[in-house]
């Protein structure tokens, strides 16, 4: 098999080899080159890049407990990936797991009312008024294609603008509510 | 990002390093089998072998019953030590081959179960070989939980599930070499299921059991 790195990988196959026969500064040097590498692999999948240092420290742990299963005629790199692997996913579990004792019923939560809070309501105001402020052609169409939901064809034929043009009248009233809602 | 952290964590691991062996897992596992091949013939002289074994031996069922259950008992005890270590994706081609075996025997159980009946369960419930069993499985469990443990898996369910596969053949093995009934119903539901459920069970504590 040929991995990305061979290079790397006969390296560290080299470090841990010495690690296993008891060299503590190739045990250094293998642990200190893994960091980056473990990191890389679990960020991405972990819910918060706070919680890396924590999986690695795991991965630490691990290859230390699981240093004398390494056959050194073997890649070090699938070891190595097993192991990340297994404890990534302990942790999600047990991320998920104590998540699920955080859920609380729906009904013991506040949802604000937002039809009738002042904020809202004025937002909603806004956003009437701006549309109220757009040229009779350009409100027509954002009516017909954003408020009552008809298809661009449809809002062509009722119009009487061609599709490009009822796209165009859209997007040019787009940008002035946005301009007036900025 | 907590460097500090990590380092001291590195210092601390520097620290305790000591020199290791590596022990392949094919030598523990031809081990283990050695062990319980030895152990499962001491029980069997000691108990005592069934008073018809030269008929039985005579018999091509019952021969390859016993080949069959030996083939499945080795397959899945080298898959329990092959999957004892991080680096086990390179056996899993071989996963299917002691469940193979295994729904070959089921099969072939199925069909005896269809010819022979189930026997007279209800009669012999406490006169059959149930405690031959428990003795030819015990010690076997015990030593494989003992030797797997000084692996590393990542995938404890697999190999729990693998493990109680080993063992179970083994005991049964043992049992058909003591228990002088053949009937397929009897030999399976009075003497062997008991202990393969008492397996599951612990299987499902396998995380547990192969926390490492």
């Amino acid at each position: 098999m040929v991995y990305e790195n061979e290079e790397q990988d006969k390296q560290w196959r080299a470090l841990i080899v010495k690690a296993q026969s008891g060299d503590s500064a190739a045990y250094r040097e293998l642990l200190s080159a893994l960091v980056p590498v473990i990191r890389r692999a679990v960020v991405k999948s972990l819910p918060s890049p706070d919680s890396a240092d924590d999986v690695v420290q795991e991965v630490l742990l691990s290859v230390h407990k699981a240093l004398h299963t390494y056959d050194s005629n073997r890649p070090f790199t699938p070891w190595l990936m097993a192991i990340v692997s297994f404890r990534k996913t302990d942790f999600l579990r047990q991320h998920y797991a104590a998540r699920g004792n955080k859920q609380v019923s729906l009904e013991s939560v506040d949802i604000p009312d937002y039809l009738n809070s002042s904020d809202s309501s004025m937002n909603c105001h806004d956003i009437e008024n701006a549309i109220n402020e757009l040229p009779k052609k350009q409100r027509k169409v954002v009516e017909l294609l954003k408020i009552k939901g008809f298809s661009t064809k449809e809002v062509s034929e009722q119009t009487g603008l061609s599709e490009t043009a009822v796209k165009v009248t859209m997007h040019r009233a787009l940008q002035k509510l946005k301009e007036k809602l900025a | 990002m907590n460097n500090d952290k990590i380092d001291k964590t590195i210092q601390d691991l520097c620290g305790e390093l000591k020199p290791v062996c590596c022990v392949n897992p094919l030598w523990r596992a031809l081990l283990w089998i050695l062990m319980v091949v030895c152990y499962t013939s001491a029980v069997a002289m000691t108990i005592g072998l069934r008073e018809n074994i030269a008929e039985a031996m005579n018999r091509e069922d019952y021969i390859f019953e016993l080949i069959l259950a030996f083939s499945t008992g080795i397959s899945a005890s080298l898959m329990t030590f092959w999957l004892s270590i991080p680096d086990c994706d390179r056996y899993k081609r071989f996963l299917a081959v002691p469940l193979t075996l295994l729904a070959v025997q089921i099969i072939w159980m199925l069909d005896r179960l269809y010819f022979e009946g189930m026997g007279s369960i209800r009669e012999n419930w406490l006169s059959h070989c149930w405690i031959n069993t428990a003795l030819h499985t015990t010690l076997p469990a015990i030593a494989v939980l003992i030797l797997v443990r000084k692996g590393a898996t990542v995938m404890p369910c697999a190999l729990a599930s693998y493990a109680v596969l080993a063992v179970s053949e083994f005991g049964w093995i043992g049992m058909r070499l003591v228990c002088p009934h053949d009937n397929v119903g009897e030999a399976y539901f009075l003497n062997f299921l008991p202990y393969v459920i008492i397996g599951i069970i612990a299987g499902f504590a396998a995380k547990k059991l192969f926390r490492w």
